[in-house]
């Protein structure tokens, strides 16, 4: 399989400011994401796990340059498109844009109200003129029907449907510009079990028949368990292990990804699985330990983990892991 | 064994201005000393409300319009607000659903934990900060004199949430509610929370309700498990019998579409999960008969007339569906029925 996307060394950092008389000055520095890599294969789905503030989405906004990264490159299919993002080549950047879309997480929030659903999916056609005018309308019943609505919901307002309605909307929306890499950021976490359910058929189904390649973002295993190939695990700005999703929920090897894995409460009375439960809580981002991040935590921890940050190696079963000491 | 709490078609309605919303329409549960009760369903299940109802806290315009709560034998409708606020925190304590706004940000840790104490047992400011100390201790906090002088805002939401534990515990109470605990938490913290509430209630003897919509949670944690649906119970049973022989189909529904960390979807050609179609009902007009039966793979025309009554299947064991045997109730007069009954129950808060 090649590699559709790849991230190459992504690092975002925010400056931590203190105001003054003079305009405040810079105290701090906080690596929401530092020095992250990874490839995303054609038509494959990869899941960014971790707690909040561990960078997952952070990640995933600055390789669409939604918040500018601080340095790294984001390779889609032999161009690197942050360059592109920054340049001034407004068709390069369309170009761009058209191929990388980005669903986001709420769905009370990411649709503008005043406009009727309609509106909301004519305007990638009015910007993108990928497709004649005349053909929008037709194309935009199409897309309704495709995510499960019915083409008369183009005349309603976002107030007039469910959360899971309009997360098939969203879902809609990223699809009208026939993208080929869509970021999916927790689309049904603000959603109920039995809703929650048909949006993921829905995402599982387009891609196979769309041949679409997903960068899934969740904090909820099982969904990922359900969605996802391959699974990278972050911590505290890092991905500590990345590997196919049989061999990471099988064996996971970096101990934070047995404890996240551990926590997960499974719907049966009689798994008792041996349950790993964390000391602590992580340290704050600001004042970040030395050594692997993990270590104030992990139950096996060595004196070398103090000191040195382990690299993200492979470990002979098609995975990556950054552990001194692993399971 | 008899029940420490006992509901039995409580009924709690929304007064709007475009009409009454029966949000709980007939809720039955009821929780054994020293067991925890899962209440699970879906958003706008009644799940919250009827937690409220307990300590007949339901915000107006909400009122509890029918059905009786016992506790202890004592009839909780019966008593008067005295009577009820020397209850509340003391023998019947809760756990709020967002430790972040169940917290007073202007008042201090030790302020707020102190005001309990000094309310219902009547002790002096030293010994009710000892006593806060202590408990934050029990509950895993380091440093707890410090912790006492701290405002919410300086906390993470872990500690918020293990104070708010804290808080529940301060007069030893028979009952703990527990709405959603962990819902805004990190999984690992999560972990950390369940384990401590499951600890505490074993070691002190406590009996809990814990609210959730999370099949996995409830799995962990509860003893038995009634699941609602709507405003309506729809199966009561032992957790094991609700997880390897549900009866109701919506319990089947609920199951059959929670995604598993512990299943194979890789070796699936065309992993799907079973849905419920259509969506949850509107409950200012939700529909006839049983409430379940427009989404229901089972459904008949008897359905969408009768109501289904509970009927106990098996010892422990009682479910909620005329597909199962469940006796059946024409509904006269549709959601109106019980509007008679207003001003002669009138026991929420003053609206």
């Amino acid at each position: 399989m090649t590699n559709l996307v790849r991230v190459e060394h992504l690092l975002k950092r925010y400056p931590v400011r203190r105001r003054g008389i003079l305009g405040g000055r810079t105290v701090g520095q906080i690596s929401a994401v530092d020095d992250v890599s990874f490839s995303v294969a054609a038509g494959e789905a990869l899941a960014l796990v971790g707690e909040s503030g561990c960078g997952k989405t952070t990640t995933a906004r600055s390789m669409l340059h939604l918040v500018p990264a601080t340095s790294g490159q984001v390779w889609f299919d032999g161009t690197e498109v942050l360059s592109v993002f920054r340049g001034n080549d407004r068709p390069a950047v369309l170009r761009a844009r058209r191929a990388l879309q980005y669903m986001f997480q709420d769905p009370y929030l990411s649709l503008n109200p005043r406009w009727t659903i309609g509106q909301t999916l004519r305007e990638p056609f009015r910007v993108h003129r990928h497709a004649p005018p005349a053909e929008w309308n037709d194309r935009i019943a199409a897309l309704l029907e495709r995510v499960g609505l019915e083409p008369a919901h183009a005349w309603r307002y976002p107030h007039e449907f469910s959360g899971g309605q309009r997360q098939r909307v969203g879902v809609a929306r990223a699809l009208a510009v026939e993208p080929r890499f869509l970021v999916l950021d927790e689309p049904v976490s603000s959603l109920d079990v039995s809703v929650r359910a048909q949006i993921l058929n829905l995402l599982v189904e387009l891609r196979a028949a769309l041949g679409l390649t997903y960068l899934y973002i969740s904090h909820d295993l099982a969904s990922v368990r359900f969605i996802a190939n391959r699974v990278a695990v972050m911590y505290l700005g890092s991905i500590v292990e990345i590997a196919p999703a049989e061999i990471l929920f099988r064996y996971p090897l970096h101990h934070y990804t047995n404890a996240l894995l551990s926590a997960v409460p499974v719907p049966d009375p009689d798994a008792r699985p041996t349950r790993v439960v964390l000391r602590g809580e992580p340290p704050s981002p600001m004042h970040l330990p030395p050594g692997c991040r993990f270590h104030t935590r992990c139950p096996a921890a060595l004196p070398q983990c103090r000191t040195t940050p382990p690299a993200l190696v492979p470990s002979g079963d098609g995975r990556l892991l950054a552990c001194h000491n692993p399971r | 064994m008899t029940d420490l709490l006992t509901v039995d078609g409580l009924k709690v309605h929304f007064f709007t201005q475009s009409g009454v919303a029966p949000a709980v329409d007939g809720i039955d549960f009821a929780i054994r000393p020293r067991e925890t009760l899962g209440l699970v369903g879906e958003s706008g299940s009644g799940k919250t409300m009827a937690s409220l109802a307990v300590l007949r806290l339901v915000p107006p315009p909400a009122r509890i319009v029918g059905g009786s709560l016992r506790f202890q034998g004592r009839d909780l409708l019966a008593l008067d607000a005295a009577a009820m606020r020397g209850l509340r925190g003391k023998t019947i304590a809760m756990i709020f659903q967002n430790p972040a706004f169940s917290l007073n940000p202007i008042l201090s840790i030790g302020d707020q934990l102190g005001e309990i104490l000094r309310w219902h047992e009547r002790i002096s400011r030293a010994a009710a900060r000892d006593r806060a100390a202590e408990l934050l201790r029990l509950v895993g906090i380091a440093d707890p004199l410090h912790r006492l002088r701290q405002f919410p805002h300086e906390l993470s939401g872990g500690m918020k949430q293990r104070i708010c534990i804290a808080r529940a515990l301060l007069c030893n109470p028979a009952l703990i509610l527990a709405d959603e605990p962990t819902t805004n938490l990190d999984v690992t913290i999560q972990a950390q929370i369940l384990d401590l509430l499951e600890e505490l209630r074993e070691r002190l003897h406590m009996a809990m309700l814990l609210v959730s919509h999370d099949m996995g949670l409830v799995a962990r944690m509860a003893h038995r498990i009634t699941v609602v649906y709507a405003g309506r119970t729809c199966e009561t049973a032992d957790v094991h019998s609700i997880f390897h022989a549900p009866l109701h189909p919506y319990t089947r529904a609920l199951l059959d579409s929670t995604p598993r960390v512990d299943h194979d979807y890789e070796h699936e050609a065309h992993p799907a999960l079973r849905t419920i179609g259509g969506r949850i009902p509107d409950l200012a007009a939700p529909p006839s008969g049983c409430r379940f039966h427009p989404r229901c793979p089972e459904a008949t025309a008897e359905c969408a007339r009768l109501r289904p009554e509970p009927m106990q299947v098996a010892p422990g064991h009682s479910v909620s569906c005329l597909q199962r045997g469940s006796p059946g109730v024409a509904e006269i007069g549709g959601r109106h029925t019980d509007v008679s009954a207003i001003g002669a129950l009138h026991v929420g808060p003053p609206a």
